[in-house]
């Protein structure tokens, strides 16, 4: 054997893999391969002192909190007072999906940031369900179903992995139980993910045992659909809408606009809502001059006002963004404008732009 | 603590530990981010995101097939691709950063080690640097032991040849 033929078994060697006799007999009576074993251990060497003097710098330590909704805590809470077996408890559950479902359970977020593949699911003889992954947010990336299908149960989940162009890469995990097996969605992580690229406008047949493919065919969204399935609760581009808004303050309810609503398509305007003893509250799209930073989710506007907690909580998805701009006026006094104070009101009121970039009221409000 | 005893107290959301975890291995992983990236900002970017998108998904480590900090080694590569797929081509030849070192051996080895393609300095590293076996290899590269050799080879004989040529190397090997 000749150095070259032997060169790839050095590194081998000088990592400590077992080589063929031939090339460990060539190795070992090679003056040339041993200077480069020599230099490849002192390569490695240098580059552990690289490392060594790079690594002094600790890392800052973080506080790692994850975030825990509600409904998480109050299911966990429910699940360890359980006074029921356990096992029962699931049982119906699977029961209660299994005999009403061709229902997908996906939870998603209103918001407008990103790309989103929407994808509508075919298994068997069900109605198609549908499955809006981000592009973007990892968050609102994967979906699952746990349904009866063809008298089996079908559990999958589907990953968007990445986007590549006009595709996207999708891991689809997928597995076929007897009727009303106590299963979940969580359970499918540990089974093997089928890789797919998908590229929405096309259809993508995925092979399952026992029963028909389930068929994806997708489209491009131009953002996350508040809820999917219901494409009329899914809020316009520039649209806000406040409709019965209850408000809290901490955990009491200092507001109550049952049956009021103001729905706006322009960013350039506000909704005004009063409540009689609290003042008015304007919300906007946009930053209003005087204005808190609040958070939409859904039906709910979340900010802080004088070291309280406020939510606004409304009937209906308020809008796409995240965001929101609230200015209260406590002092507000209707009886100075044409309401009338003693009660409540929704309206909308139209901003101008100010020097600032700010926005305030067209016809300011007292 | 073995992997998977301190897996379950991740995945249970057990913050300590995790911060624990973190604060013994992000060092590491910044490092091998910054040579692979040739890029401070982003090693450091990438390295926070490694960690967090471990802590807020702790799902897809399997004991049975190689070491908590292989998967976090895989993870942190992903990552990395990611953000090597949203650069400009052109940032890696701009954003090439010399390493961190006192002896003249030392950053002659550094300068060397700069000049590699991204993947040969990321195999390199992982095996020199930070030991992992060539089946460790194969399941953070995503490819197979014969594969893992071939291309630990050549990496090696990239930095040697210019190793050997420093300090006349100046543009990049490929």
């Amino acid at each position: 054997m000749k150095c070259d033929e032997a060169s790839e078994y050095v590194s081998a060697l000088y990592d400590g893999d077992l080589i063929p006799p031939p090339a460990a007999e060539h190795i070992g009576s090679c003056a040339a391969c041993k200077v480069r074993i020599g230099e490849y251990a002192q390569m490695g060497a240098e580059l552990r002192k690289v490392a060594c003097l790079e690594t002094l710098t600790t890392a800052p330590r973080r506080q790692w909190t994850r975030e825990r909704n509600a409904f998480a805590a109050y299911w966990q809470k429910g699940w360890e007072s359980m006074r029921i077996p356990r096992l029962a408890f699931v049982m119906l559950i699977v029961c209660i999906v299994a005999l009403g479902s061709t229902l997908a359970m996906v939870r998603v977020r209103a918001h407008n940031s990103g790309v989103v593949v929407l994808l509508t699911v075919t298994t068997g003889e069900n109605k198609p369900s549908e499955c809006a992954l981000s592009t973007v947010d990892k968050r609102d990336s994967s979906c699952g179903f746990l349904g009866d299908v063809e008298h089996n149960m079908l559990v999958y989940t589907i990953d968007l992995l990445k986007r590549d162009g006009d595709r996207v890469q999708l891991g689809i995990r997928t597995k076929v139980l007897p009727p009303k097996t106590p299963y979940t969605t969580n359970d499918l992580a540990t089974e093997p993910q089928q890789l797919f690229w998908f590229e929405p406008g096309s259809t993508l047949l995925v092979e399952v045992p026992v029963i028909s493919p389930i068929i994806i065919k997708g489209n491009w969204l131009d953002h996350m659909p508040a809820f999917t399935g219901t494409h009329d609760m899914d809020p316009g581009p520039e649209e806000l809408r406040i409709v019965s808004p209850l408000l809290l303050r901490g955990n009491d309810v200092v507001g109550d606009m049952e049956g009021a609503s103001v729905m706006l398509d322009k960013q350039n305007w506000a909704a005004w809502v009063y409540y009689p003893g609290q003042g008015s509250y304007l919300i906007s799209l946009v930053r209003m001059q005087g204005g808190i930073e609040a958070k939409a989710e859904l039906n709910r506007i979340s900010f802080q006002e004088a070291g309280s907690s406020c939510v606004l909580i409304t009937g209906t998805p308020i809008s796409r963004a995240r965001r929101v701009w609230v200015v209260h006026k406590p002092d507000f006094d209707p009886n100075n404008s044409s309401q009338n104070g003693k009660y409540g009101f929704t309206a909308s009121l139209m901003l101008n732009q100010a020097a600032s970039g700010e926005w305030v009221p067209a016809n300011p409000t007292n | 603590m073995d992997d998977a005893g301190l897996w379950k107290q991740i995945a249970e959301g057990d913050g300590e530990a995790f911060d624990a975890f973190y604060r013994e291995c992000a060092p590491r992983i910044r490092s091998f981010l910054r040579h692979y990236l040739a890029h401070q900002q982003a090693a450091e970017d990438v390295m926070q995101d490694t960690f967090t998108e471990i802590w807020r998904r702790p799902r897809g480590y399997d004991s049975r097939r190689g070491s908590l900090r292989a998967y976090v080694f895989g993870i942190a590569r992903k990552q990395a691709a990611e953000w090597w797929r949203r650069q400009r081509p052109e940032q890696e030849a701009e954003s090439g950063e010399p390493g961190v070192c006192a002896t003249e051996a030392c950053s002659l080895v550094a300068d060397a080690f700069s000049h590699l393609t991204a993947e040969q300095r990321l195999l390199l590293w992982l095996r020199e640097v930070e030991g992992h076996s060539y089946n460790e290899l194969a399941s953070i590269l995503e490819i197979p032991v014969g594969t893992v050799r071939s291309r630990l080879f050549c990496a090696r004989e990239a930095l040697r040849t210019i190793w050997r040529e420093v300090p006349a190397a100046k543009g990049d090997y490929r």
